[in-house]
C-alpha cells in the first residue's frame, strides 16, 4: 500500500512561548487536491514551512510519500513548494530563471527545454521570455514562480496562495494546470484565502484556527457543518468555524 | 556522500551570484558609475607603489636576499581571513531567495556556491592587486613571472582563509542565533568594540613611539606561513632550499579546507534553518501607542522626527552606513593620545563635535527619496507637505546629533573639559548638527538610491556610495576644518582679530550658504516626485 502523500504526526510549532501550530494530524492521499485554510496568523506558512525541511518543528512528524522530510537530499525531488512571495532572482530573465532551476534540481536540460517552451507559452509568457523578472508585472512573476515550482514533476506540490496577483485569465489558466496535475497523480496542498479557488479545485478542505485544525473535510462536508438550512456556502462555513465559540467547543 | 553532485550545483550557485553580482551593478547607471570611482580610488594608489615596488626589486637584484617580509605574509593572511569572517557575517552568510534554493538543493551546494562565489569576487579584486604588485617587485628584481607563481602559491591559501573566515562568521551567526543578542545591544557592542581597536590601537602606537621597533610586523610572523609563501620565489634567485616546513603547510592547508567546508555546511544549515524568536517574541511587546513627547508632539514635522528616531532605535541595523561616522573620527584618537592630559578634556569635546556633525548628515536625510521608496504611496498621499517630511527627518537628525554631541561633551566634562568650553561648543556643535542634515538632504535627494541590498541579515536601502563619499568628503572635511579653528580660539593659540573674524564669518557663510540651498533643492525635488520617477 502507497504511503500517503502527505502525513503529519502531532506536528508541533513554538516560538518561544507563542504556538504557532498546536498538534497537527494530517493524512493526505495522493492525487488529492487539499485546500488549506485559514485566517492570517493561523499557522498555514508555518506548516507549509515545516512540510518543506524549511523550518525544524519542536515536536511531532512529518513525511511527504513516506519520506520524512528531515531527508533535505530526497524531499527536494518529492516537492515542488511555490511560496507566498514567488521566489525569484530580478536580474535574470524569465528564461533564465527557470534554467536555472532546472541546473539546480539537475534534470536533463535538453529534455526540460522543450517543457519549459511548452509552459511558457500555456502561461502567455514567450514574449517577455527573455526580459529580466524586475522588468515583470506581478502576475508574470506568480507564474514563472508556478512554471518553476512544477518544472521537476513533484509528487507533492505545496502551494500558498498562488493565484494571488493574477488576473482573471492568468487564475484560470493556473487553476486548469493544477487540476491537470491533480489528476495525473499529483498531490497539491493549496493555501490561499480566495475560497472560490478552493470550492473549485479541492477534494479536502482542511480549517486552521490559532494552529490547531478545527475542521477537514469535503467542500460540502465542511459547508453543512455550518448551517443546516442548506443555503451556506464555503464562506460561510470558514467564517463559522473560524469563530472563537465554534473554535473552542 | 553526493560530493560531485553539490560540487557541480554549486559552481552553478556560484556562477549565478556572480552573474546577479555583475548584472546588478552594469544595469544601473549610477551603480556603475560608482563602481568606475571605487575602481580608480583603488587603482591610484596602486599605480603609486607599482614604480615604489619595482624600485624595491631592484635594490634587493644585486643582495639576493630578501627583504623582511615574513611579518607582513602573517598580516595579510590574518587580515584575508578577518575579511572573510566580516563579509559572511554581513553579506555571505545568507541567501536570496532561501525558499527556493533550500528546498531545491542540499545546503552544502548552497555553502559551495556561496564561498565560490566569494572566492571570485575577492579573487578579481584583493587577487589581482596582490598579484601585480608581487608583479611590479619580480619586474624590479629580474624575474617578472613572479606574479604567477605568487598567484599559483596563493591560491590554497587564499581559499583556506575565505572558507576557515566562512567558518568563523558562521560560527558567529549560529551563536547569535543560539544566545537570542538583542539586535540593539549588538549594535551598541560592535561599536564599542570598533572604538576600541580603533582608539587603543592608536594608544598603543603612542605609548611606543619611542620603541617603534617593537610594532614591527616581524614580532607577529609566523615563520611556517612564511616558509610556505616563500615557494613563490622557487626558481628565482630569492630560491631558499625547500624543507619540510613548507610541505607540512602546504598539506595542512590543502587537507583542512574540506574540513572546514563540511563544519560550515554544519553551521550553515543550523543557521538558515532556525527560526528566530526575536522577532516573535517583539511582536508581543507592548509600546503604548505612538505618542511623541514634547517638543516632538508640537509641530507635524515632530510627529515625523520622533517617527524616524523610533524606527532607528527599533531596527538600528537598517542605518548600518552610518558606522562610517565612526571611522571619521579614528583619526583623532592619534591626536588625542599624542597630546597632553590637560587638552584630553577639550580634544574628546572637538572629536564629539565632529562625530555628532558626520551623525545628523548620515541618520535619516543622506538617501530621504530611496529611504521612503516603499512608503512613498502613503507618504504622497497624505496631507503632508513635502517640506514638513524633509524637516522632520532633518529635525531628527539633528536630534541624534545633538544627543551625540551632549553625550559625548559630559563626558569631556568629567575628564576635565571647562564649563566655558563646553558652553560655547555645544551650540556651535548643534549648528554643525544641523548644517550638515541640511546639506544631506539635497545631496541624498539628488542622488537616490531605492536598492535593497542584504546586510547584516537585514534588506536595507543604503544611501548611494556616491553621495556617502561626496559627504564625507565635503561635511566631514568642512568639520575638521571648523573643529580646528575652535581649537586654536579655545586653547589661547588664535586671538580674536578683525581678520579671525572675517575669516569665521566667511567660513559660516560657506557653512550655512550651500546647507541651506541643499535643503531647498530637496524640497523642490520632493514637489515634483511621482512614484514613477522613483520606482521606475
Amino acid at each position: 500500500m502507497c504511503p500517503p502523500a502527505i502525513e503529519t504526526d502531532a506536528l508541533r510549532k513554538t516560538y518561544g512561548n507563542t504556538v504557532a501550530l498546536q498538534s497537527l494530524d494530517l493524512s493526505i492521499e495522493a492525487g488529492t487536491i487539499y485546500g488549506f485554510l485559514g485566517p492570517n496568523g493561523a499557522g498555514k506558512t508555518t506548516t507549509m514551512r515545516l512540510l518543506t525541511g524549511l523550518s525544524d518543528p519542536t515536536s511531532g512528524t512529518a513525511s511527504l510519500s513516506g519520506t520524512p522530510v528531515g531527508d533535505r537530499r530526497s524531499i527536494a525531488d518529492i516537492v515542488g513548494y511555490l511560496p507566498e512571495s514567488p521566489p525569484l532572482y530580478g536580474e535574470f530573465s524569465g528564461r533564465e530563471q527557470l534554467e536555472y532551476v532546472v541546473g539546480l534540481r539537475m534534470l536533463d536540460a535538453d529534455r526540460t527545454a522543450e517543457r519549459i517552451e511548452e509552459l511558457l507559452a500555456q502561461f502567455d509568457l514567450i514574449e517577455d521570455a527573455d526580459r529580466r523578472i524586475s522588468g515583470y508585472s506581478t502576475g508574470m512573476k506568480q507564474k514563472v514562480a508556478y512554471i518553476q515550482t512544477i518544472l521537476h514533476d513533484p509528487p507533492v506540490l505545496l502551494l500558498d496562495e498562488p493565484t494571488a496577483g493574477l488576473d482573471p485569465r492568468a487564475a484560470r489558466q493556473l487553476k486548469e494546470s493544477i487540476a491537470q496535475l491533480s489528476e495525473a497523480g499529483t498531490t497539491v496542498f493549496l493555501s490561499t484565502h480566495i475560497l472560490p479557488v478552493v470550492e473549485e479545485l479541492a477534494d479536502t478542505i482542511g480549517v486552521l484556527y490559532d494552529g490547531e485544525l478545527v475542521a477537514e473535510g469535503s467542500p460540502d462536508a465542511v459547508t453543512e457543518r455550518a448551517e443546516a438550512d442548506g443555503d451556506a456556502t464555503l464562506e460561510d462555513a470558514f467564517l463559522a468555524v473560524t469563530s472563537e465559540p465554534m473554535a473552542n467547543r | 556522500m553526493n560530493w560531485r553532485e553539490d560540487l557541480r550545483t554549486g559552481s552553478m550557485i556560484a556562477n549565478a551570484e556572480l552573474r546577479r553580482s555583475v548584472r546588478s551593478i552594469t544595469s544601473d547607471r549610477r551603480r556603475l558609475a560608482e563602481a568606475v570611482v571605487i575602481g580608480v580610488s583603488v587603482l591610484l594608489p596602486v599605480s603609486v607603489l607599482f614604480p615604489v615596488l619595482v624600485g624595491k626589486g631592484e635594490s634587493v637584484r644585486a643582495s639576493t636576499a630578501l627583504p623582511p617580509v615574513a611579518g607582513w605574509v602573517t598580516l595579510v593572511t590574518i587580515g584575508l581571513l578577518i575579511l572573510s569572517v566580516y563579509r559572511t557575517v554581513s553579506a555571505v552568510g545568507a541567501i536570496d531567495q532561501d525558499a527556493l534554493v533550500l528546498s531545491t538543493v542540499h545546503p552544502r551546494a548552497v555553502v559551495i556556491g556561496l564561498i565560490g562565489a566569494e572566492w571570485v569576487r575577492q579573487l578579481v579584486t584583493v587577487g589581482v592587486i596582490g598579484c601585480v604588485l608581487f608583479t611590479a617587485f619580480g619586474v624590479g628584481a629580474g624575474v617578472p613571472w613572479l606574479g604567477l607563481t605568487a598567484f599559483l602559491v596563493g591560491t590554497p591559501l587564499f581559499w583556506w582563509t575565505i572558507v576557515v573566515g566562512y567558518v568563523g562568521g558562521m560560527g558567529l551567526l549560529v551563536l547569535d542565533d543560539r544566545l537570542q543578542f538583542d539586535r540593539r545591544l549588538l549594535a551598541v557592542g560592535g561599536v564599542l568594540v570598533f572604538l576600541v581597536v580603533a582608539f587603543g590601537s592608536q594608544l598603543y602606537v603612542s605609548r611606543f613611539t619611542g620603541a617603534i621597533t617593537a610594532l614591527s610586523p616581524e614580532t607577529i610572523a609566523i615563520k611556517p606561513l612564511f616558509a610556505y609563501a616563500q615557494l613563490a620565489f622557487i626558481a628565482t634567485p630569492f630560491a631558499t632550499p625547500i624543507g619540510s616546513g613548507p610541505l607540512i603547510v602546504g598539506l595542512v592547508v590543502i587537507v583542512s579546507t574540506p574540513l572546514a567546508l563540511s563544519i560550515s555546511t554544519r553551521l550553515a544549515t543550523q543557521h538558515w534553518l532556525v527560526d528566530d524568536q526575536r522577532t516573535t517574541n517583539r511582536s508581543h511587546v507592548t509600546t503604548g501607542g505612538f505618542s511623541p513627547p514634547v517638543p516632538f508632539s508640537w509641530s507635524p514635522a515632530g510627529f515625523v522626527a520622533w517617527g524616524a528616531l523610533v524606527r532607528a532605535i527599533r531596527a538600528p541595523r537598517n542605518h548600518g552606513h552610518v558606522f562610517s561616522a565612526f571611522t571619521a573620527v579614528a583619526p583623532f584618537a592619534g591626536v588625542f593620545t599624542n597630546a597632553p592630559t590637560s587638552e584630553h578634556g577639550l580634544l574628546l569635546a572637538l572629536g564629539g563635535v565632529i562625530l555628532a556633525t558626520v551623525v545628523s548628515g548620515e541618520l535619516f536625510v543622506l538617501n530621504p527619496i530611496g529611504e521612503l521608496t516603499e512608503q512613498l504611496p502613503l507618504v504622497l498621499l497624505t496631507r503632508l507637505s513635502p517640506r514638513t517630511l524633509l524637516r522632520g527627518r532633518v529635525i531628527g537628525a539633528t536630534t541624534a546629533g545633538v544627543v551625540v554631541l551632549t553625550s559625548v561633551g559630559l563626558l569631556a566634562l568629567s575628564i576635565g573639559l571647562d564649563l566655558r568650553s563646553f558652553v560655547l561648543l555645544w551650540p556651535v556643535g548643534s549648528g554643525f548638527c544641523l548644517a550638515a542634515a541640511l546639506f544631506s538632504t539635497g545631496l541624498g535627494a539628488a542622488m537616490p538610491s531605492s536598492a535593497t541590498t542584504q546586510e547584516w541579515g537585514t534588506e536595507t536601502v543604503t544611501p548611494s556610495i556616491a553621495a556617502q563619499i561626496v559627504f564625507l568628503f565635503t561635511v566631514w572635511d568642512g568639520a575638521t576644518i571648523g573643529v580646528v579653528v575652535l581649537w586654536l580660539v579655545l586653547s589661547g593659540w588664535l586671538t580674536v582679530t578683525p581678520v579671525v573674524v572675517g575669516g569665521l564669518v566667511c567660513y559660516s557663510a560657506v557653512v550655512i550658504g550651500p546647507a541651506l540651498a541643499s535643503y531647498r533643492s530637496a524640497v523642490r525635488r520632493f514637489e515634483s516626485l511621482t512614484l514613477a520617477a522613483v520606482i521606475g
